[in-house]
């Protein structure tokens, strides 16, 4: 109960000085553009996200399982290799595939995005404890009811990290694919840069801030909920 | 191919951008080790401090590079450097502080307070037992944390091109704003492959400097 | 009840052949609990495995109340067996309720049924109901292990499978857990088996022991017989040179008990008494009141060396020191030889009356005589 009261609390006070910050300051003039490429920027987000979390989580499962046990260790290093090039670099090879526009914004935030959700599902899962498996199997569950009912609830709180991470990056990368015609706050910012005008850049970082505040701590309230609490390392 | 023939055509250029690049980050990371670390001792023994702390430097990653060094410029133009590889510097280092920070913090209250009650009984003081056990036993840990900030931040000085501080991101906007996508390619690829690079090299030295007993 | 015919189990890596399990033939019976015993890698896990089919066999047949198993699927098999890892597996992502319901729930029980079996379950293995709530990482070692106790039984299979079930609990827990366990197997009666690397537990929870050396059977019998007559060398080494006091464990005062013993009332005449036991050469006789209650004993070899003795019984009987229930252990009694420096105790029911002497004497007897009768064999169809 403490959390999610907290949480609201929190929001709330971030409403409250952005909504501020828009009355009382010159930021109040791009109040206009702020709301529209605000708008559009959590367009790309929610669906970069969404599909990254759908697509990362199933090819994750699919990566532990034993068939592919043997080749588990070269996917790894892979994986350890894809989640350190920069953002902006897949932005770029996104554009230079694709072209400009919302449709390559998308697909360059939704590939940096999925790397670190399917890493830590794939090492979540494997990190499950063998002899909880064996007393599953010994129990008589199928393949399918064990992955469900015991390696997926019991990997969450990797897999969660893992979202986390995501989101964070998808978030942090957002403001970038302004530069490949994407769209959203990026356009405040880097316009306010090129053409000098503080209130302008201000207007697109602090409101990029925010957002991301906002919604690391939204996905961690959202951990919270889906984590069974015999699985998080955590006290309440 | 063109990418490749770019390549050969302006290595010298492509070499200097790529040592200013490493330079940037070195700086910055550098500084964030210093800092950073004894930060992170500092609160081990300041446990209220530790968690306010430990928020503040979270919330700092979460903002968007690009917003980061949005907010850095309107404060530095004050001082005639809002512009260039000062704020990239600056915000390099915030970010790199968190994960040195939280790891310098988690590993030494991880260490096995037997270990520490042992050296106690032994005679040792607090600064040799920081020095010679708590801070050796740690250094796999803080090592992960220096690499992580290393790799991420390679990508984020890549960003700071756009804000004048140069490096191999000059390679990637300049492809999109004169839609050269050879330009675009080679500064993808350069800064992807520096990262990589680096992150293998940190992997190393974290590896050497992890003593035989504790693998 | 469970019959395993020829079983074999071969692992084979590069260019080695490994037999794990080699042409187990055994024969359990319904409501006993038989121990697979043995060192490490003697092949009594690979065969307790094979039951439950977590380990495919690779030759052999497995019976389960006559009904061929090795061929029924696993998933089918599997929900008719209670399972319980050493490790105790307890989902940590379920409440212990949860983790109770997984069975019945895959057995599509009704909620209510399921809830109202949980109870039963706790009160069975001695756990607050409030447990149920709480998830696993709340409970200790121990509390960790009855869940997993109960887990198993849930379903109500007829068939239970322990891979060394009390392994991981600390030795004051594991007994008194193992004590309850034998309480609730007295009201339940499964058919357990039970794999044991320790030899005290086989010999305090089986049935039937059946010991392993190499993947080979080397004896299937009673705890007893296996400490009477070990059928090699590797038995006889396994169960330790003092398996005779181990036997010591298995039975009472009751069993080793001489009832035919010569007793001497308080009042009757001391000079009458020593005649009679002059002629009998008897050198301890135990003094009786009217109640039959014993009061002392008669030592001949004290009463040798006193002179003009007159009176009754009653004066010159010696005090006891000790008597000895019933229901006493043998090897407690043994102990209290040692602590009274007495070779003989008398030995009483609950009302305190004389019921016969307990000797070093009539323990030896007792024992070689479980030797002669285990001469007979036990039945194998």
């Amino acid at each position: 109960m403490n959390r999610y009261l907290s949480f609201l609390f929190f929001s709330l006070s971030l409403f409250i000085v952005f909504f501020a910050l828009l009355e009382y300051t010159s930021m109040g003039e791009y109040e206009e553009d702020i709301l529209y490429l605000l708008n559009e920027h959590i367009v790309m987000v929610v669906t970069s996200c969404s599909f990254a979390i759908v697509f990362g989580i199933s090819f994750g499962v699919i990566l532990s399982r034993p068939i592919l046990n043997k080749q588990a260790e070269n996917i790894m290093q892979l994986f350890n290799m894809s989640v350190t090039i920069p953002t902006l670099a897949i932005l770029a090879l996104s554009m230079s595939f694709l072209g400009i526009g919302f449709l390559p914004a998308v697909v360059g935030l939704f590939i940096a995005t999925l790397l670190p959700i399917i890493k830590n599902t794939f090492v979540g899962i494997n990190a499950v404890s063998p002899s909880i498996i064996e007393a599953a199997q010994g129990m008589g569950m199928n393949s399918f009811q064990i992955l469900i009912k015991v390696e997926i609830p019991n990997a969450l709180y990797v897999i969660f990290a893992g979202i986390k991470t995501a989101v964070a990056i998808n978030i942090g990368t957002a403001p970038l694919v302004f530069l490949i015609g994407g769209g959203g706050l990026g356009e405040l910012i880097f316009s306010g840069i090129d053409l000098d005008i503080m209130p302008m850049l201000l207007a697109g970082a602090i409101t990029t801030g925010m957002t991301a505040i906002f919604a690391d701590k939204l996905v961690y309230i959202l951990s919270t909920i889906f984590i069974s609490r015999g699985v998080s390392p955590t006290e309440d | 191919m063109e990418v490749l023939n770019f390549y050969i055509a302006n290595y010298d250029e492509i070499l200097y951008k790529t040592i200013e690049h490493i330079l940037l980050v070195f700086f910055a990371v550098g500084f964030a080790i210093v800092v950073g670390v004894s930060l992170g001792i500092y609160i081990t023994q300041h446990k209220k401090l530790a968690d306010y702390v430990l928020y503040v430097t979270s919330i700092i990653i979460t903002i968007p590079s690009i917003a980061l060094f949005g907010l850095m410029i309107p404060i530095l133009s004050l001082i005639n450097q809002g512009i260039g590889y000062l704020p990239a510097i600056i915000a390099v280092f915030l970010y790199s502080l968190l994960p040195i920070v939280r790891n310098t913090y988690t590993a030494i209250l991880n260490i096995d307070p037997a270990l520490k009650e042992a050296a106690l009984g032994m005679g040792m003081k607090k600064s040799e037992i920081l020095f010679k056990i708590e801070i050796p036993l740690s250094i796999p840990i803080i090592m992960a944390g220096v690499r992580y900030a290393t790799v991420l931040n390679i990508g984020v000085m890549a960003i700071a091109a756009y804000i004048g501080a140069g490096g191999l991101g000059t390679f990637i906007s300049a492809g999109i704003t004169q839609s050269n996508e050879t330009q675009l390619i080679v500064g993808a690829i350069s800064v992807s492959i520096l990262a990589i690079i680096a992150d293998y090299i940190l992997l190393f030295i974290q590896n050497m400097m992890t003593s035989k007993g504790l693998k | 009840m469970i019959r395993l015919n020829n079983l074999c189990k071969e692992f084979t890596t590069k260019d080695k052949t490994i037999t794990a399990a080699d042409n187990v033939n055994m024969h359990i019976k319904e409501g006993e609990i038989c121990v697979l015993l043995g060192p490490s890698g003697c092949g009594k896990t690979t065969t307790l495995k094979m039951i439950n089919k977590i380990i495919e066999p690779t030759s052999g047949e497995i019976f389960i109340n006559n009904e061929n198993v090795t061929s029924l699927e696993n998933v089918k098999l599997r929900k008719k067996i209670g399972y319980v890892i050493q490790q105790i597996g307890l989902f940590p992502n379920m409440t212990i309720k949860e983790n109770i319901a997984v069975v019945p729930k895959l057995l599509k029980w009704s909620k209510s049924e399921i809830d109202k079996r949980a109870i039963e379950l706790m009160k069975m293995v001695s756990l607050d109901e409030g447990y149920l709530e709480m998830y696993p990482k709340e409970l200790s070692g121990g509390q960790q292990q009855r869940v997993g106790v109960a887990r198993a039984l849930a379903a109500n299979p007829p068939v239970m499978l322990m891979d060394e079930p009390f392994g991981a609990i600390d030795p004051i827990n594991r007994e008194i857990i193992q004590d309850e366990f034998l309480k609730i197997q007295k009201k339940i009666k499964k058919t357990i088996v039970m794999v044991s690397h320790d030899i005290d537990e086989a010999i305090k929870m089986a049935d039937k022991i059946a010991i392993f050396n190499d993947g080979v059977l080397q004896q299937f019998d009673t705890p007893d017989n296996i400490l009477a007559h070990p059928a090699n060398t590797f038995v006889e080494d396994f169960v330790g040179k003092d398996r005779t006091l181990k036997r010591l464990n298995l039975f009472t005062a009751k069993d080793a008990v001489n009832s035919k013993t010569d007793i001497f009332n308080e009042n009757d005449n001391i000079e009458n008494a020593i005649k009679c036991m002059r002629e009998k050469q008897l050198k301890s006789v135990f003094v009786l009141n009217d109640k039959r209650e014993p009061t002392g004993r008669l030592m001949l070899k004290e009463l040798n060396m006193k002179e003009n003795i007159k009176g009754v019984c009653k004066n010159h009987s010696l005090e006891l020191k000790s008597m000895i229930l019933l229901s006493e252990n043998l090897k407690n009694i043994s102990s209290k030889m040692y602590l009274h420096t007495k070779s003989s105790f008398a030995c009483v029911d609950d009302k305190g009356q004389y019921i016969g002497e307990i000797s070093q004497d009539s323990i030896s007897r007792f024992l070689n005589l479980a030797y002669e009768e285990a001469k007979v064999g036990y039945e194998d169809e």
